[in-house]
């Protein structure tokens, strides 16, 4: 992932930040600039709740370099409430297995340094729902 | 119109490593250690965990609690001794995640363990002087203890955020006055992996004087006295350091106890002080007067007067528990912690 790339996709990984086609009610993420459906040019900025579901997941014990220094980590696909299937890392689970269906919410972590002297990469991953008491 | 604290949010990792597991590599006795310290476990981040993602999370929990619109947040100061980058700012990364960008002010702040309460201060002087609306300030750190020093059995990893504004108050500042002098008891050049400090130098010039007179310099600017206090948290190095300090301002162990977090997550540097605020403000009544003392090396303190408002109860239900980050945890034994740390050279 090149600092250009990275910074292009801040909006979406640091905050989940998707796109809405208010002609067709579909909701874009990782954003898109125009709608597939309609052509729609003019698509509104929306954050979505970062709530969902484990869908299924793998182990990864070995990794791409970059991401040895978390190893093992588990994957998943996760659903969220609005509908939208995603991947993400999962952290936070003790010593615990991941199970299907259990609750998600997303957590603000690093993605992985770049070598010594580069800059960190950070974005969403997913824990065991924490935040939410109410609302 | 009353300035004071809007939301407030805690973060803690939840690796635990126990004073006594630390205590086992070196030969020396756990159960004395942590009795002495008043420590029993601390924090651990996680390997893809820092500074910046502590507050974040801290941020986050804060901005809910607060149900202010983000269009609101006018400033954001991170405060830390332990910024992942030199140069390029942990307070812009968490004004994107937040999505407080791009018309607001930011800035990293270093004051040892007190930078957070010092951006406290800043965001308060911005909203009082009306020049934002609204403000975020957070204390946040990981800091290490080298192998085998005595700091290595408390330096945790955690934070506070606060939400500092003039609507939805959840507590109304009172009043805040500060204590700096140049006092060389703790410190870390560029480039050191772990900081020095001048041992037992730490406690009586350094600590003591600068809270004490914190404290009693508050009480004389705002005409009150120690008994007008119903809950108190200090800074927290260690356990035993913030209830000596009650003990000499004369306050009842009993309204400092509840802030110790410190013996569960071990001193979070920028965030103890304001972490154990943060779960005084979880406990107290409407109407209670909190008091809050930062200690940062180097050194001076800052001390703040708080009453707490009816809203509070309401607005807790939107926030997370400070004792929910504290009960939340994991046991790894040294090994695994010098891992997560860094503690072993590859090269
Ligand atoms: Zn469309």
């Amino acid at each position: 992932m090149s600092i250009a790339d990275y910074w292009r996709l801040e909006a979406p990984r640091f905050r989940l930040e998707a796109t809405k086609c208010e002609k067709c009610e579909k909701l874009y993420f990782p954003p898109k600039v125009v709608c597939p459906q309609c052509g729609n040019k003019e698509l509104k900025k929306v954050e979505i709740s970062g709530k969902g579901k484990l869908i299924s997941f793998s182990r990864i014990d070995k990794p791409a370099d970059e991401h040895t220094y978390v190893a093992p980590y588990y994957v998943g696909i996760i659903e969220l409430e609005e509908g939208i299937r995603l991947s993400g890392s999962l952290v936070d689970l003790g010593d615990k297995e991941p199970e299907e269906g259990m609750k998600v919410e997303i957590a603000f972590r690093k993605y992985y340094p770049v070598g010594d002297e580069g800059v960190i990469y950070y974005g969403y991953k997913f824990r065991p729902l924490l935040m939410s008491l109410e609302d | 119109m009353q300035t004071g604290i809007a939301g407030y949010g805690v973060y803690a990792p939840m690796n635990r490593i126990t004073v006594d597991e630390i205590a086992g590599v070196w030969g020396e006795d756990g159960v004395s250690k942590s009795r002495g310290l008043n420590v029993f476990e601390k924090s651990v981040p996680d390997p893809d965990e820092d500074t910046i993602t502590i507050s974040v999370e801290a941020a986050r929990i804060a901005m809910k609690m607060s149900r202010l619109a983000r269009e609101k947040i006018g400033a954001v100061y991170v405060g830390s001794e332990s910024h992942p980058f030199a140069v390029y700012p942990s307070a812009v990364h968490v004004a994107e995640a937040l999505g407080v960008t791009p018309h607001v002010t930011a800035a990293d702040l270093e004051f040892a363990c007190k930078a957070g309460t010092a951006g406290m201060q800043m965001v308060f002087g911005l909203v009082a002087g009306n020049i934002i609306d609204a403000g975020i300030a957070i204390g946040a750190d990981t800091s290490q203890g080298r192998p085998g020093d005595p700091l290595e059995y408390t330096a945790g990893a955690g934070g506070a955020a606060f939400v500092i504004g003039k609507d939805n108050l959840v507590a109304e500042l009172e009043g805040t006055y500060s204590f700096t002098t140049d006092t060389p008891d703790f410190w870390r050049r560029e480039g050191a992996m772990y900081p020095s400090h001048g041992s037992r130098f730490t406690g009586a010039p350094a600590y003591f004087r600068h809270v004490i007179n914190a404290a009693n310099g508050l009480m004389e600017k705002l005409g009150l006295t120690i008994n007008d206090f119903d809950r108190a948290s200090f800074h927290q190095p260690n356990g035993a350091f913030p209830l000596k300090a009650a003990k000499i301002l004369g306050l009842p162990l009993e309204k400092i106890e509840d802030s110790l977090a410190v013996k569960y997550i071990g001193n979070t540097y920028s965030g103890a002080s304001i972490v154990g605020f943060a779960r005084q403000l979880d406990l107290a009544k409407p109407g209670e007067r909190i008091l809050l003392v930062s200690y940062g090396s180097g050194a001076g303190s800052d001390a703040f007067s708080f009453i707490v408002t009816d809203a509070i109860e309401d607005a807790r239900k939107h926030g997370v528990p400070v004792d929910k980050m504290i009960s939340r945890k994991r046991y790894i034994n040294y090994a695994t912690y010098a891992r997560y740390r860094g503690k072993i050279r590859m090269k």
